[in-house]
């Protein structure tokens, strides 16, 4: 059964009963999230909507300091009743192991959720769901669904994450050149490529998201094909347009026989003006010198 | 008292006997596979075994990258490829994917596994679950203070690895694939075109600026380092040339002795200092590890590395018949030059050049071939990898 999720911006939730569930940040422990709850909220949330999927997004890497508290917090979580939480620190995971807590873990080490032994490793540690990295094809990503027990996630629609920093980039940049910064995101251009990014800044560090609006329609039909269940949409778009999206995405993953494939892709690829399909059907490369 | 592990990098084979002889305890090497520096020279399972052989010769130790994020299509070979290796005689495993840390350590009791700072590894939560998984020591991410070091350290009494010297990146290690999107190339299998170094153009503002870092430098806070009991630090630049290694090795390696000899004085701290700082031709700063990383530890406008041409010649032999040192040119000098040559053994030697004589003992007024074979009156021979520089005061 397939689910789909949804990263809202606010909590106006107009489609909430169009989806599945809701993967939403935790103030101060999470980073590049749409949208950042206090634990009161998330609370506030759980109770409001029960019957459905709520992931917890808490993918900072945490400090000494945090540890304290990540213990409170995580007991809480797991006393919640939410669906799971997404962690990059493994303190999470070390804290849920170390005290016992009846808590589903998602993996959600962005760029390193890259092949099936190690979603195997996180599944016999007890982490129970994977958000697959974005730089690698759909064809790895069936591979390590039909190699490991964990149950992947994928992320269909949004920006893709690109780097992340600890530096306050932005600040840093203004200061060096004596110039006003009016906002905390700024677009830069690399030169060579003239590709666009998004410089967002925040209290917990910096980071580049890209540019393209990733149009995962295509790739969802084949990931369903291989058994994939889980995956997620990133509301980056104005309300109207991303209530529309989703009516797209639950078209495809309705679309059992995939006839309406090729049409679904197309009309998506209208609505969005994007047909960006990043490392889905397109491999990586690192050697570019022969070593032997 | 043991004394704090000065971890060098190889590139190459010559690389390796250089930081070794220069004081390394002992040196980070990568194969031609799965290593984080896909694109450099790095050692077949030949070069490996004589490495170890040369290492374990001089009771130093060598450790071998194995720290790419794996794809499904990189894992077939892996163990078999560590099987080869340990037979060369590796004494670690630097390693970054978790699941190869039960093979290496249920079938290898005595080769060591150290985590990869690629995990950004930044409290004392995560040390302790890796302890309980058998990994022997962690490199700890570059973000982090030395109080926050000081912490883990405390809470764990793992053995922990820090950068100390040489290029920074920007982002979080393993949280980067700004290679990926500008360029194909996979940063986290050994592809990093490091693009926080390419010219971006910000929204709104004409001038072009990088995110480039300045590189690390914490050889004015050895004594700090060694006190709060870090196990081991790094220094970084497989590519770096054997003088830039020569001079950063035996420099971190005198501050470390003297540190345990109970002979680290403020004027051998600053000498040191300044000798790192000239060899860089980069600026430097201590980053995280003094305060929160802020403008002043980046580039912006593009590195300018000023390149000096301190470096003189590479001492290569002796002429005991007319007691004059051979050496292989690398930059201009002449007669008059105040120089000084600096040997594996730590020692240095200031004159001034009388003379000067090419191979056929013909006496020159300057040297000006880089390459060419040079003679110059010494006393005595000197160890091999002995090296002549300009001698400076002033820095860069």
């Amino acid at each position: 059964m397939s689910h789909l999720l949804v990263m809202p911006k606010n909590l106006d939730l107009k489609y909430i009963d169009k989806i599945d569930g809701l993967v939403v940040g935790l103030k101060d422990y999470s980073v590049h999230t749409n949208l950042e709850l206090s634990l009161e909220e998330i609370t506030s949330l759980r109770k409001k909507y029960l019957d459905k999927e709520l992931f917890v997004v808490m993918n900072k890497n945490m400090t000494n300091e945090d540890i304290p508290s990540l213990e409170r917090i995580l007991t809480q979580l797991s006393s919640l009743d939410v669906t799971g939480v997404f962690f990059y620190d493994l303190s999470i995971l070390s804290i849920k192991k170390r005290l016992g807590l009846s808590l589903d873990l998602v993996w959600n080490q962005t760029h390193m959720v890259t092949n099936y032994n190690t979603c195997n490793y996180y599944y016999n540690e007890g982490v129970k769901y994977a958000t697959l990295s974005l730089e690698i094809t759909v064809e790895e990503m069936c591979d390590i669904h039909k190699n490991s027990k964990i149950m992947p996630m994928v992320y269909v629609f949004g920006r893709n994450i690109v780097a992340h920093s600890k530096r306050h980039l932005l600040s840093n940049y203004f200061k060096h050149f004596h110039l006003p910064q009016e906002k905390n995101e700024y677009v830069i251009t690399e030169t060579v490529t003239d590709r666009k990014y998004f410089v967002k800044e925040e209290k917990l560090g910096t980071t580049i998201v890209n540019n393209e609006l990733l149009n995962g329609i295509r790739a969802l039909y084949d990931l369903k094909s291989c058994g994939i269940e889980y995956f997620i949409l990133d509301e980056v778009v104005d309300d109207d347009l991303f209530v529309k999206v989703i009516d797209c995405y639950l078209q495809a993953l309705d679309d059992k026989s995939g006839e309406n494939k090729e049409k679904n892709v197309q009309f998506l690829e209208k609505l969005i003006n994007s047909n960006y399909e990043g490392f889905f059907y397109k491999k990586t490369i690192y050697k570019v010198k022969k070593n032997g | 008292m043991d004394r704090i592990e000065l971890l060098a990098p190889a590139g190459d084979m010559e690389r390796l006997k250089v930081t070794l002889l220069y004081g390394a305890d002992a040196v980070y090497i990568g194969g031609y596979k799965y290593g984080l520096r896909a694109n450099a020279i790095n050692f077949s399972k030949e070069q490996i075994k004589e490495a170890c052989l040369f290492a374990h010769k001089l009771n130093k130790k060598v450790y071998l990258t194995l720290n790419m994020v794996f794809h499904n299509e990189d894992i077939d070979g892996v163990y078999e490829y560590i099987d080869e290796v340990v037979k060369c005689g590796i004494d670690a495993f630097i390693i970054s994917d978790p699941f190869l840390i039960s093979y290496i350590k249920e079938k290898y009791k005595s080769v060591e596994v150290h985590l990869s700072t690629q995990n950004s590894t930044t409290n004392y939560e995560i040390v302790n679950y890796f302890k309980g998984k058998g990994v022997d020591r962690v490199v700890l991410a570059r973000e982090l203070s030395r109080e926050e070091i000081k912490e883990i350290i405390d809470k764990t009494h793992v053995d922990t690895e820090i950068f100390i010297h040489g290029a920074m990146c920007t982002f979080y290690s393993g949280r980067c694939c700004l290679s990926n999107y500008v360029t194909n190339r996979d940063s986290n299998r050994g592809g990093c075109a490091q693009v926080c170094r390419f010219a971006f153009a910000m929204e709104g503002e004409k001038d072009l600026f990088t995110f480039a870092t300045n590189d690390l430098n914490l050889a004015r806070y050895i004594k700090d380092i060694i006190d709060i009991g870090v196990k081991s630090i790094k220094v970084e630049g497989r590519m770096r040339t054997i003088y830039y290694l020569a001079t950063i090795i035996g420099s971190y390696r005198k501050l470390i002795d003297a540190y345990y000899d109970g002979k680290l004085t403020d004027e051998l701290l600053q000498e040191q200092v300044r000798i790192v700082n000239r060899v860089a031709n980069r600026k430097t700063s201590s980053h995280y590890f003094s305060h929160q990383a802020n403008e002043t530890d980046q580039y912006f406008t593009g590195r300018s590395e000023a390149s000096n041409q301190d470096y003189l010649a590479l001492i290569i032999g002796y002429d005991e018949k007319n007691k004059m040192l051979i050496m292989k040119e690398r930059n201009y000098f002449k007669k008059g030059d105040e120089v000084e040559i600096f040997t594996p053994t730590l020692e240095t030697y200031s004159f001034t050049v009388d003379e000067i004589y090419d191979d056929k003992d013909q006496s020159l007024e300057v040297a000006r071939h880089p390459e060419q074979i040079l003679k110059i009156k010494f006393d005595k021979p000197l160890p091999e990898y002995s090296m002549m520089r300009i001698k400076t005061k002033e820095e860069v």
